[in-house]
C-alpha cells in the first residue's frame, strides 16, 4: 500500500468518522416529519367551561332523542356518532332490573380500586331530573335537563347539568362538573376536576378541590356575621373607615390618580387600624393588623399575617405562606407561591368585582366566601373552623 | 498574554455552568408561573401597541387575531403604531378602523427619528392605560394572551412582563429550523430558568407588556437604544421593579428565512445590547439601587452575553499564540487536558440546553438536528464579532447607530 493510498484511507475513514453525527440530522432534514410550529392555542383562553361547552354539543346529537322519551316516559339506548353508547332517561332514574340490580350498571372490575362499588359504562343524557344510585363508578359523562342528585360515596367522570347539581357524601369527582343552576356538594367528596356554575358553588367541610368558578364560592358553612363587602367600597371611595388605629400611612396616588408604591426592605407591620394608602411591596415579612385597611395592592416576598377584620382593596400576593385572618375583605386576586389559608368569614372579591384566589395550596375555614375563582394547584381544602 | 487568555477560560467556563444550572433548573427544579392561574379579576384597562414599519404583508394577521381576544372589550384599545412605513401599512390600518368603530385608534407617524422605540415614545402621548402591551406587527396572538400578558401586572411590583416567542414558519428551510431550536432553548429553559431563579427574564419588546408608572418612573423609552426591550430590562431592573417571564404566553412570530436577514437582526441585537452593556453594567453590579446580589450577577452576565463572542475569537487567537510560543508551563499537557475536557464538557453545553427545551416542548424528530447548530454558531460569533468591532469604530468616528428593520417572508394580505 503506498503512502497516497493509505492516506487517502484514513481521510475517507476521518471524514466519514465526523459525518457520522450529521446523518441523522441530514435524514430528518430532507423527511421534515418533525417540521410543524410548536402547537400554540389560538382559540380559547383556557376557560374553566370549555369542556362542559364541548360536551354540550356533543350531547346535542340526541336531543330529538331525548325529547321523545320525555314525551314517552321510557327510556332508549343507543350509540353516539362516535361510537360512545348511551342510555336517554325520560323519567329521573336509572331503569332497574328484576333483580333490583341497576340496568347499565355492572360488577366492578377492579376492586381494590373501586371498593366493591358497581360501574356504569354508558353516558347517560336525562330528559328531565335525574337521580343516582350510591356506590356507582360512572365511566362516562352524565347529562341532565333537569337538577342531578348524585348517591353517596359515587365516582363520576365528569358531569353537565342545566340545572342545580347536587353531589351526596364522599363523591367523587375526576375531570369536571358544570351546573346551569347551583352546585352543591356534601362532606368528604373529592372534586379532582373543574368545577364550575353560573349560579353558586357550595362546599361543605372536609370537601377538596382543585379549581372552582362561580359567581359565588362558598366554603363550608356560611355565617351571617361576617361582613358583606358592597362593590361601591373600593379604590378609595370608602366612607367607613376603619377607625381603632391612630395613624394614615402609606404614599398616595399621582395626580393622575395612579397609586404610588412603597417599596420596602426587610420586615414591615401596618399597625391594627392603620390605613395604607398606596401600593405596599414588602422584600421581607408582613404583617397587617387586625382592622387595619391597604387602600391599594400588596406584594411580599417572604410570609404575610393579615389578622383579623383586616381590608385590601387590591390584590394580595405573597411569595411564601399567606395567612387571612377570621372577617377579612380582600378584593384583588389573591396569591401565593406556597401556601394561603383563608379563615372563617372572610370575603375575596365582590359580586360585582370577581376575583381569582390561586396557590398550591388552600385551605379554606367554615364561612369563606369567595366571588370568582379558586384555583389549588395541588391541593385544595375546607376545613372546619 | 497569557493572563489574558486565562481571563477568557475563566468567562468561558462561568458561562459554561450558568448553561447547566439554568437547564438543570429546568429539568429538575421547582416551577414558577405565579400569575397564570389569574382567570378571574376586575380586569384593568389595556393599550395594545402594536409596531409597524413597512408591514402589508403580517398587520392584517395581527389586528384580526387582537380583535377576537377574549378581554372586555372596553377595557382594551389596540394602537397601531404606523411608522413611516411606505407600502399600504396606513391603507390597512385605516380599514381596519372602519371595521372596528372604537376599538383601534390608529398612529400615523410621517416623520422623526427611525427605530421602534423612537416610535413609541411618540405613540405614548395617546396612552392614558396603566397597562401597555406591545407586540410586533408579524405576531397572532390567540385568544387568552391579552389576558395571561396582564394578569401579572396585579402584583404592584412588577414592572414588565415577557411571553413566550414561538416561530411559525419554522419548517420553511433549513435556517428557519435552526432559529427555531434557538428560540426553545431561549425561552423554554433559559428565560423560565431565570424566573425559577429569581434572576433577571429579559424583557422582549415584542409579546410583552409594560407598566405605564414604572416606565414614567425610568424615564420613558429610549430612542436612542437599538435594543428597547434590552434597554428597558435594566433600567426597570435598577429602579426595583421586576420582569416576569410567562413561559405558557405564547405567540406565533416569523422568523428570517433567509442568512442575509439573520445576519442583519442578530448584529443589531448584538449592537443594542453592547449599548446596553456599556451604559448600566458597571452601574449595574457596583452601585446602589434596588436590585438584590443575584439579580446584579445573572444581569450582568446577561449583559455580557454578545461580548462573549469576540472575546471567545480573541482567546482562540491568543492560544495559539501561547501554544507556539511556549508561554505556558505544561502547556502541552494542560492543553490537550483542558482541550478533551471542554470538548466532552463545555461545547456540549448550549447543545444539552437547547435538547432539553426541544423534549419539554414535546418535540421528539427535530432534536437530531442540533449537529447542524454548529453551523448557526459559528455565523452568529463571526456576525456577533463583526457587530462589536464595528460598534467599537463607530464609537470612534462618530457615526450614528443605523437601525435595521427585519425583512418580513408572509404573503402580503389582500
Amino acid at each position: 500500500m503506498t503512502a497516497s493510498l493509505a492516506l487517502t484511507v484514513v481521510l475517507i475513514g476521518a471524514g466519514l468518522l465526523l459525518s457520522l453525527p450529521l446523518i441523522p440530522a441530514i435524514i430528518e432534514l430532507r423527511r421534515r416529519s418533525d417540521a410543524m410550529p410548536l402547537i400554540v392555542v389560538q382559540d380559547h383562553a383556557g376557560e374553566i367551561r370549555y369542556f362542559a361547552d364541548s360536551f354540550r354539543s356533543f350531547v346535542g346529537s340526541i336531543e330529538s332523542v331525548l325529547q321523545a322519551c320525555l314525551l314517552s316516559g321510557q327510556s332508549e339506548a343507543g350509540t353516539m356518532p362516535d361510537g360512545t353508547n348511551y342510555l336517554a332517561l325520560g323519567s329521573s332514574e336509572l331503569p332497574k332490573l328484576p333483580s333490583g340490580r341497576q340496568a347499565y350498571v355492572t360488577n366492578a372490575r377492579n376492586r381494590t380500586i373501586h371498593a366493591n362499588k358497581e360501574t356504569c359504562e354508558v353516558l347517560i343524557a336525562a330528559a328531565g331530573n335525574l337521580q343516582l344510585p350510591a356506590r356507582v363508578v360512572f365511566g362516562r359523562d352524565i347529562f341532565a335537563k333537569g337538577d342531578i342528585a348524585g348517591g353517596a360515596d359515587n365516582e363520576y367522570r365528569a358531569i353537565l347539568g342545566d340545572r342545580d347539581i347536587h353531589l351526596a357524601f364522599g363523591s367523587t369527582l375526576q375531570r369536571w362538573v358544570h351546573a346551569n343552576g347551583r352546585f352543591t356538594a356534601e362532606a368528604e367528596c373529592r372534586l379532582f376536576g373543574r368545577v364550575s356554575s353560573d349560579s353558586s358553588i357550595q362546599l361543605a367541610t372536609m370537601c377538596t378541590f382543585l379549581r372552582l368558578n362561580a359567581p359565588r364560592v362558598e366554603l363550608g358553612k356560611i355565617f351571617n356575621d361576617a361582613p358583606e363587602v358592597d362593590d361601591s367600597d373600593l379604590n378609595g371611595r370608602s366612607k367607613a373607615l376603619p377607625t381603632r388605629g391612630d395613624a394614615m400611612a402609606g404614599v398616595g396616588l399621582r395626580e393622575d390618580g395612579i397609586r404610588k408604591r412603597l417599596l420596602h426592605d426587610g420586615d414591615y407591620e401596618l399597625r391594627a387600624g392603620q390605613i395604607f394608602n398606596g401600593n405596599l411591596i414588602v422584600r421581607g415579612r408582613l404583617h397587617i393588623g387586625d382592622g387595619a385597611k391597604v387602600q391599594g395592592s400588596v406584594k411580599c416576598e417572604k410570609d404575610v399575617l393579615v389578622e383579623d377584620n383586616a381590608e385590601v382593596t387590591g390584590s394580595l400576593i405573597a411569595e411564601h405562606k399567606l395567612t387571612i385572618g377570621r372577617n377579612c375583605s380582600i378584593h384583588g386576586p389573591i396569591l401565593s407561591e406556597r401556601e394561603v389559608f383563608i379563615q372563617r368569614g372572610s370575603r375575596c372579591g365582590t359580586r360585582g368585582l370577581p376575583t381569582t384566589v390561586s396557590a398550591p395550596l388552600i385551605f379554606a375555614e367554615d364561612g369563606v366566601v369567595v366571588f370568582g375563582t379558586v384555583w389549588a394547584r395541588e391541593l385544595g381544602s375546607v376545613v372546619a373552623g | 498574554m497569557v493572563y489574558a487568555l486565562y481571563i477568557i477560560v475563566l468567562l468561558v467556563c462561568v458561562y459554561t455552568a450558568r448553561h447547566y444550572w439554568f437547564t438543570l433548573n429546568r429539568l429538575f427544579g421547582h416551577q414558577r408561573h405565579p400569575y397564570i392561574d389569574i382567570d378571574t379579576a376586575d380586569w384593568p384597562p389595556v393599550t395594545i401597541l402594536v409596531a409597524a414599519h413597512n408591514e402589508e404583508k403580517v398587520i392584517a394577521n395581527a389586528l384580526s387575531a387582537l380583535m377576537t381576544v377574549k378581554y372586555p372589550e372596553d377595557k382594551m384599545l389596540v394602537i397601531p403604531v404606523n411608522d413611516r412605513s411606505k407600502d399600504r401599512t396606513r391603507e390597512i390600518i385605516d380599514d381596519f378602523v372602519d371595521r372596528f368603530p372604537g376599538r383601534i385608534r390608529p398612529f400615523h407617524r410621517t416623520g422623526g427619528k427611525a427605530g421602534k422605540a423612537a416610535a413609541l415614545k411618540d405613540a405614548m402621548e395617546l396612552v392614558t392605560t396603566e397597562v401597555i402591551l406591545i407586540f410586533d406587527a408579524d405576531y397572532i396572538p390567540g385568544a387568552g394572551l391579552v389576558k395571561q400578558l396582564t394578569a401579572p401586572f396585579f402584583d404592584p411590583e412588577v414592572g414588565g412582563v415577557m411571553g413566550r416567542v414561538v416561530p411559525m414558519n419554522c419548517g420553511t428551510n433549513m435556517l428557519t429550523r435552526l432559529l427555531d431550536l434557538e428560540r426553545s432553548g431561549g425561552y423554554q429553559v433559559d428565560q423560565q430558568a431565570r424566573m425559577n431563579l429569581r434572576l433577571v427574564p429579559q424583557h422582549g419588546g415584542t409579546v410583552a407588556g409594560v407598566r405605564m408608572s414604572a416606565l414614567q418612573e425610568i424615564g420613558g423609552w429610549n430612542d436612542k437604544s437599538l435594543t428597547e426591550d434590552t434597554d428597558l430590562t435594566y433600567r426597570l431592573l435598577l429602579f426595583g421593579w421586576k420582569t416576569v417571564y410567562q413561559n405558557r404566553s405564547e405567540c406565533y412570530e416569523e422568523v428570517p428565512e433567509t442568512w442575509q436577514v439573520r445576519i442583519k437582526q442578530i448584529m443589531r441585537w448584538a449592537k443594542g445590547h453592547n449599548q446596553a452593556m456599556v451604559a448600566y453594567g458597571i452601574r449595574l453590579l457596583f452601585g446602589k439601587h434596588r436590585a438584590n446580589l443575584r439579580e446584579r450577577i445573572d444581569g450582568t452576565l446577561l449583559l455580557g452575553v454578545y461580548i462573549m463572542a469576540p472575546l471567545t475569537l480573541v482567546g482562540w487567537v491568543l492560544a495559539l499564540a501561547v501554544f507556539y510560543e511556549g508561554i505556558a508551563p505544561l502547556h502541552g499537557i494542560v492543553a490537550l487536558l483542558a482541550f478533551t475536557a471542554y470538548s466532552a464538557i463545555g461545547n456540549l453545553a448550549a447543545f444539552f440546553e437547547i435538547a432539553a427545551a426541544v423534549r419539554l416542548d414535546g418535540n421528539r424528530e427535530r432534536i437530531r438536528l442540533l449537529p447542524f447548530l454548529v453551523m448557526g454558531f459559528t455565523v452568529s460569533i463571526f456576525s456577533v464579532s463583526r457587530a462589536a468591532f464595528t460598534q467599537v469604530r463607530d464609537a470612534l468616528t462618530g457615526a450614528e447607530f443605523h437601525w435595521d428593520k427585519t425583512e418580513r417572508f408572509r404573503t402580503a394580505a389582500p
